[in-house]
């Protein structure tokens, strides 16, 4: 092997995997022969273990500064009752519509004491001890700030349901509006792995998921003024749940987008 | 828990760090590595029988992430937009150190440096963890010619992340 061939042999091997057609055997008899060659190789598998080292950290990053956390506590409160109410009625009408087929869809019930009750009757009319609906992915108001009481409803119910749900890892951006972010599920439900986007806009965040390719769906994302792209993905993912949650809209509206969704998810 | 989910929960926390790590150094733009990083998850999931019984999921996984970035970009050029513009990294977690930090950016800054060929055979190798072969594939190269051009990349790595090392 001349001596360019050696340097991209030790490279490739410190990279882990040899140079396609060279002998293992012989570059390691090369290598006791010349110890240059070995420190050579070491340094290289340095450099690679550092890269490796250097892999985007498993914990999400903070978003920097303080008026970034505070908005975010603050809109926390509603961002829960309104994603939670509205995951219920997602639920109930994707889910179980054969037992809660309702001639209006129960949007009076954005709130917290509405969303138990809501929450009870669907665990009761989807037999929780009994066989799982249809499976399906959809989105739960989890994080890492996120309450653990809706979670610890949510999440048995979910693993009823029989629904395969992610949680991509990744780190907020402080982007424009059409960033999208990705937030990790809290460590106590990972397993149930929720999958969601959420798209911050400047006046809150909304919580979407694909939903089904409808035109009551579409024209509700319209609504709240969504770029294209998302609506392609809307469109993209026919059959699964939309939830939205948007603190920044008022319960009025938010109960509108939900009679809208409810009869496209039946 | 189901055993799908908790087989698809488990292919996601093996895949998840390597597949964000090749999305953000192969691409400029940490959203676009984000929202990459979602599809692919969505299209795992719903293609999880097939992608269950393949010999290496992971390797799909970066599979379908690159093509993911590459239609990305030729939509760009499509519609004329600029790529955009290398991002601030976010603020790093409180506790982490700020070697880590630095470290990073260090490494960003010596991909950046590389040609586009280099740096997407060295990120696909290091991060994405492919063999030789499956990226000659993928870049239409022979397993030969991937490897030679991560080897050059490494080499022009080397002396610029020297400080870094142990």
């Amino acid at each position: 092997m001349n001596a360019d061939d050696l340097r991209v042999a030790l490279a490739a091997r410190a990279l882990g995997e040899d140079l396609p057609g060279v002998d293992p055997g012989r570059l390691d008899e090369q290598m006791r022969d010349d110890p240059t060659l070995a420190a050579d190789l070491a340094g290289l598998e340095r450099v690679v273990g550092l890269l490796r080292e250097a892999s985007v950290p498993a914990e999400p990053a903070r978003i920097d500064g303080v008026h970034a956390r505070v908005r975010r506590t603050r809109r926390l409160h509603h961002r829960l009752i309104a994603a939670a109410a509205l995951l219920a009625v997602a639920i109930a009408a994707g889910l179980v519509a054969r037992s809660l087929r309702r001639e209006t869809p129960p949007a009076a019930g954005i709130g917290e004491s509405a969303f138990a009750e809501v929450f009870r009757s669907l665990a009761g009319a989807a037999g929780v001890d009994g066989p799982p609906p249809a499976p399906g992915v959809f989105a739960g108001p989890l994080g890492r700030n996120a309450p653990s009481a809706p979670t610890g409803v949510l999440v048995p119910f979910a693993a009823q349901a029989d629904f395969v749900v992610f949680a991509p890892a990744g780190t907020p951006s402080t982007d424009p509006p059409v960033a999208a972010r990705f937030r990790r599920a809290a460590p106590d439900v990972r397993d149930f792995s929720f999958a969601w986007l959420e798209y911050a806009s400047p006046g809150g965040s909304i919580v979407i998921l694909q939903a089904g390719d409808s035109g009551a769906a579409d024209a509700a994302l319209r609504a709240l003024r969504l770029p294209p792209r998302w609506r392609s993905t809307v469109r993209r993912a026919p059959g699964t749940i939309i939830l939205v949650a948007a603190p920044h809209l008022d319960e009025e509206t938010l109960a509108a987008i939900a009679a809208d969704l409810v009869p496209v998810l039946r | 828990m189901t055993p799908a989910a908790a087989e698809f929960g488990a292919f996601l926390r093996a895949v998840e760090p390597r597949l964000a790590s090749y999305l953000r150094y192969a691409t400029r733009d940490p959203a676009d590595a984000d929202d990459v990083f979602q599809d692919v998850c969505l299209a795992a999931h719903r293609s999880w029988p097939r992608v269950q019984g393949l010999e290496r999921p992971s390797a799909w996984a970066v599979l379908v992430a690159r093509n993911l970035l590459v239609n990305r970009a030729k939509r760009r050029a499509v519609e004329r937009r600029p790529a955009p513009a290398p991002r601030a990294t976010v603020a790093p977690p409180a506790d982490e150190a700020a070697g880590e930090t630095e470290v990073r950016r260090a490494v960003t800054g010596a991909l950046a440096t590389l040609p586009a060929d280099e740096r997407e055979v060295v990120c696909l190798k290091i991060w994405g963890g492919l063999t030789w072969r499956e990226i000659g594939e993928m870049l239409g190269l022979s397993d030969d010619a991937a490897a030679r051009l991560g080897a050059r990349a490494l080499r022009s790595l080397a002396p610029r992340l020297r400080e870094f090392q142990p």
